[in-house]
């Protein structure tokens, strides 16, 4: 089994992917280029809304420009998987 | 009213973005979320009889649209062509993709990958021109899972055409370097080449008047609704008079068309066809025009286009579109809709499936 608060990335393109793929996805490792790993373009791009729904976030075009693996994806999780007023953004009222 | 629609949550406001990014306004909800689907279909122009393939399942138009059987079926009361088959229904690739990427929905594959690309142009011109250093992978394989061996003829892209650079390339699969260009291989069905480059983007400004009023016709055309832009099948993107008449472009009819017209005006242009290397890594193509200063102007009036239906697009794209290119651009020397890749093989010519994949390369490597 997958643990969500530690593979978060790989628990949701698992959720992406579907039980046909999810074999794949489990045996990936953390820094394998997911493009080179079978993922097609669809598949990405279904991630990355995923990813952007659940943490409520827009993935910037630098970070794009960077998520080739699980670990990246993780990465970025992490970086913006903390509440907003961490993020510096300003609280009501 | 129209207002930032905001999301209030654990003493936190939120502004909310839908799925691909775009801040929501109050006016997202003050209409059913049906609503933008049925607009979109009801503007579709459907594919024509002659070009169409409908050949794709409920399960694969769902997944596509990114919608339940409630809005698939609305679609079809509202006029989504669909052909009844003794296996069940059956849609075209096509029509589904454009009903998606006007659909507002956020959900749908085509129009988020559509943003996701276009995303680009929200940064700033300084990340527009940014250099490069990519490597870059190229698996190619024969489009027929039977094929054994057979012959190829690859180009290898150009990114000196923009003042970049290209390394040598690694091959394999018994590949050979054929002129500086070209690799060549007999006997495989597949091929991987490998190798390093850096891009380079130029800004440039397009002085010509004549360029400028072409250029600019078309694209209002597209902008004002009076041309489509639709993702097109490959022999209605190449014939760009059938498309015109249709009254859709895509990138590679939109560059054909505008070459045409520069050349009917006495402007000398070609056209181009390249990669767009981003998450979303997609097949491009544009138009080349010699200016009045002697210089090759690039001219892009579909992602013009784009950035302009973009929610936060910088305000210096829509002009860079106009004689400037991108770092992000991998140009090959050959024109809009030609093949770069040829394989032939007992199977007969085909073009072959290309996945193109890069790496940045970081420093010192």
């Amino acid at each position: 089994m997958i643990n969500p608060a530690t593979e978060p990335a790989r628990a949701l393109l698992i959720e992406v992917v579907g039980p046909l793929a999810a074999s794949t996805v489990r045996e990936l490792a953390p820094e394998a280029d997911l493009r080179a790993s079978g993922i097609d373009s669809g598949d990405m791009i279904r991630f990355v809304l995923a990813i952007e729904k659940r943490y409520r976030m827009q993935v910037d075009v630098d970070d794009l420009d960077a998520l080739n693996s699980i670990r990246d994806f993780d990465r970025l999780i992490a970086r913006h998987d903390r509440p907003a007023a961490d993020r510096g953004e300003r609280p009501c009222g | 009213m129209v207002a930032p629609l905001l999301l209030r949550e654990h003493g936190y406001t939120y502004p909310v973005a839908d799925a691909a990014g775009a801040l929501m306004t109050t006016e997202h909800i003050a209409r059913p979320f049906t609503d933008t689907w049925i607009d979109s279909v009801r503007a579709l122009v459907p594919t024509p009889e002659a070009y169409r393939a409908q050949s794709l399942p409920d399960q694969a138009a769902l997944e596509l649209l990114g919608c339940d059987d409630t809005v698939l079926e609305l679609l079809i009361a509202n006029g989504l062509p669909v052909r009844q088959t003794a296996e069940g229904r059956r849609f075209d690739y096509h029509d589904l993709a454009n009903v998606a990427i006007y659909s507002r929905s956020g959900c749908s594959v085509p129009e988020a990958g559509q943003r996701m690309l276009m995303r680009y142009a929200s940064a700033t011109p300084d990340e527009w021109l940014k250099q490069r250093p990519l490597d870059l992978t190229w698996e190619l394989r024969c489009g027929d899972p039977r094929c054994a061996d057979g012959a190829w003829r690859v180009r290898l892209p150009r990114p000196d055409l923009f003042g970049g650079e290209r390394g040598p390339a690694r091959l394999r699969g018994g590949a050979r370097t054929a002129g500086g260009h070209l690799v060549e291989a007999d006997g495989v069905s597949a091929l991987t080449i490998k190798f390093p480059v850096l891009l380079r983007g130029r800004r440039a400004t397009v002085q010509s008047p004549v360029i400028r009023s072409v250029y600019g016709r078309l694209l209002n055309d597209l902008a004002e609704g009076r041309l489509r832009y639709q993702w097109l099948p490959g022999a209605l993107r190449t014939d760009p008079m059938a498309a015109f008449a249709n009254g859709t472009l895509d990138c590679v009819a939109a560059s054909l068309l505008l070459a045409r017209r520069l050349e009917d005006a006495a402007v000398p242009a070609w056209t181009r066809q390249g990669r767009v290397l981003g998450l979303v890594n997609v097949e491009h193509a544009w138009t080349e025009a010699l200016d009045d200063d002697g210089s090759w102007k690039v001219l892009d009036p579909v992602f013009a286009l784009l950035g302009r239906q973009a929610a936060d697009a910088h305000p210096e794209f829509d002009g860079f579109c106009e004689g400037s290119v991108p770092s992000r651009f991998l140009p090959w020397d050959v024109e809009a809709g030609r093949p770069v890749a040829e394989h032939s093989c007992a199977r007969g010519e085909s073009v072959p499936v290309s996945t193109l994949t890069f790496e940045q390369r970081r420093a010192g490597q």
